[in-house]
């Protein structure tokens, strides 16, 4: 009913990552560790509909890649590979292995990365409507994904409550579930130049050799499931191919766009638990 | 503001304080530690408004939440009188590596916080009773007055806990403050929450009997107390705290040496949270010159 309630009891703290302090967030325990990671221009409150439910059963932890939310910035760039080098740097630190990796949009890209690049870090793979699956000039080549860019990014040049409430509302099909806290949270995260400047490089970031090609797709050796949000930008086929390259189940979450994990947290996190478990079973 | 939002930035630690998980919302970049303790049935979150900004001001803030409390351990097999406490308090100074702390108490808190700078003066920095607890006045209409506001204190309490209903729940945190819209809903929540935890409803019932029953005014301050008391201390008081009259805090102020006294204006018993800038401007003032 509030971040706070929605996080009541979760552990909240900073690890220093290679230098950068990262904000992460942990509840739960048991053997099986899920790992959340949220999309662009996001932050670990992205998922404030998912921690406790999930970490009824297992352990959770979500964390705030690099240069977003109140994890720290680097010297360096933020391309695809720069963020998943942090993220895979986070989990090494926090001693993590083995675990269910679950991102939106871009923090699914980098999920995906991750399990290509060190398979001993992921048992399993789930990605909420995945970014990577197409070039930016192909992606941006879609009239309503084109538009939807251009609104979104007007809270990385001027954060304005109009303008973060507009980035926020175009993830959504029903506008009342981005509250007005929610809204003041992403402004608050929003509102050094610093961070809008993180924003704008992972745009402008040359990403072309981590696409998510059918080639890097065929190299998942792992479980893996794909949600798609029934409006979604990226178009249903795209998904449906990358799912089919990656040997992934394909669930389309009714009634939502890219944010099917707050949209519809009772689906989202009853299937991501019964994958976590038997993640060899798909959900039928 | 919401809670969130006044607590970004701050983080939320589990610490071991003598075996006893303890959560503690904790902001600062390892300035003198200031440490934050809460009332009977209460949590870290009654200073949810301040952790961030005493930070701010070079304080490496701890709001704890007390043994039997929140979401620390709540040992079945102990009795919660101020022993219990007192130990626990002194076991996290040590866990969270602080050789001498300044400390500010709320209502129960206060009086640990109290009997710990007795009996541990070296690691007390400063003491701060905000509408404090376990002040005992010697004369006789203040023994009474005592004794009737512990029970009242009990009773409050343990409506709340036997049925923690959000209805009772609310009624139990309205009560508290001098105007019910003071309590956000979140509190609500939150506190709800915590009361029903198993844990919660298998110890918090006996922990409030224990801790405002008879047996335990064996450790309340007595003007003894009050006068040999070592620690630069500030009573800062309410004019419309539902428990202990600004009339005692006086009283205290006069015979504790040194001490300093300040009554916030329209706050009941939570000035943290009622008035949150004028807690902050006398505390910040009175540590500053500790």
């Amino acid at each position: 009913m509030s971040l706070w309630t929605d996080f009541l009891g979760c552990e909240i703290r900073w690890v220093d990552v290679r230098g950068v302090p990262t904000r992460v967030l942990s509840a739960g325990q048991g053997e099986r560790t899920t790992v959340l990671l949220h999309g662009r221009g996001g932050h670990l409150e992205s998922w404030r509909a998912n921690v406790s439910a999930l970490a009824q059963t297992q352990r959770v932890v979500a964390f705030d890649l690099l240069g977003h939310g109140l994890t720290g910035r680097h010297c360096g760039g933020y391309s695809v590979d720069d963020l998943t080098a942090h993220a895979e740097a986070t989990l090494d630190a926090l001693e993590i292995s083995g675990a269910l990796l679950c991102g939106q949009s871009l923090g699914g890209w980098v999920a995906a990365r991750l399990a290509l690049r060190r398979a001993d870090l992921a048992r399993a793979l789930a990605m909420i409507v995945p970014a990577g699956l197409q070039s930016e000039a192909q992606r941006l080549a879609d009239p309503v994904t084109a538009a939807a860019y251009e609104k979104g990014g007007a809270a990385f040049k001027e954060p304005s409550l109009g303008a973060v409430r507009d980035r926020l509302e175009g993830l959504v099909c029903d506008r009342a579930a981005i509250d007005d806290e929610l809204v003041q949270t992403r402004r608050l995260l929003y509102w050094s130049p610093e961070a809008r400047a993180v924003h704008r490089a992972v745009r402008a970031a040359d990403n072309n050799s981590s696409l998510l090609t059918p080639e890097a797709l065929g190299c998942l050796e792992l479980p893996a499931l794909v949600l798609h949000g029934e409006h979604a930008n990226t178009p249903l086929e795209v998904a449906q191919r990358a799912a089919e390259q990656a040997g992934a189940r394909l669930v389309v979450v009714s009634d939502t766009k890219q944010w099917p994990q707050l949209e519809r947290a009772d689906e989202v996190n009853e299937l991501l638990t019964k994958f976590a478990f038997q993640p060899e079973v798909l959900p039928v | 503001m919401t809670f969130w939002t006044e607590a970004l930035g701050a983080s939320v630690r589990y610490y071991d304080a003598g075996g006893i998980r303890t959560r503690v919302l904790e902001a600062g970049n390892g300035g003198p530690p200031l440490v934050l303790m809460h009332g009977l049935s209460g949590h870290a979150e009654s200073f949810i408004r301040n952790v961030v900004p005493l930070s701010q001001a070079g304080y490496h803030v701890y709001a704890v939440d007390a043994i039997g409390h929140g979401f620390s351990d709540k040992p079945a097999d102990v009795t919660y009188h101020s022993p219990v406490f007192e130990k626990h308090l002194i076991d996290l100074l040590d866990a969270i590596g602080a050789d001498r702390a300044h400390l500010v108490g709320q209502s129960l808190g206060a009086w640990t916080a109290w009997r710990v700078a007795l009996s541990h003066p070296e690691r007390i920095r400063s003491l701060t009773s905000a509408t404090g607890a376990g002040i005992l006045l010697s004369d006789e209409a203040s023994r009474r007055q005592s004794e009737e506001i512990h029970k009242k204190v009990g009773s409050v309490t343990a409506r709340a806990l036997e049925e923690p209903t959000r209805e009772r729940v609310r009624a139990r945190l309205e009560w508290l403050m001098a105007s019910p819209e003071r309590v956000p809903d979140e509190l609500v929540e939150t506190r709800f929450r915590i009361f029903n935890l198993p844990d919660s409803r298998e110890v918090m019932g006996k922990l409030s009997a224990e801790q405002t029953s008879e047996d335990n005014r064996a450790n309340l301050l007595t003007e003894d107390d009050l006068a040999r008391t070592e620690v630069p201390v500030l009573l800062l008081w309410t004019d419309k705290n539902p428990t202990v009259p600004p009339t005692v805090a006086e009283r205290a102020a006069q015979i504790v040496p040194g001490a300093r006294y300040e009554l916030i204006d329209d706050a009941g018993h939570w000035p943290q949270f009622e008035q949150p800038a004028e807690f902050h401007r006398i505390l910040l003032d009175f540590l500053g010159g500790v």
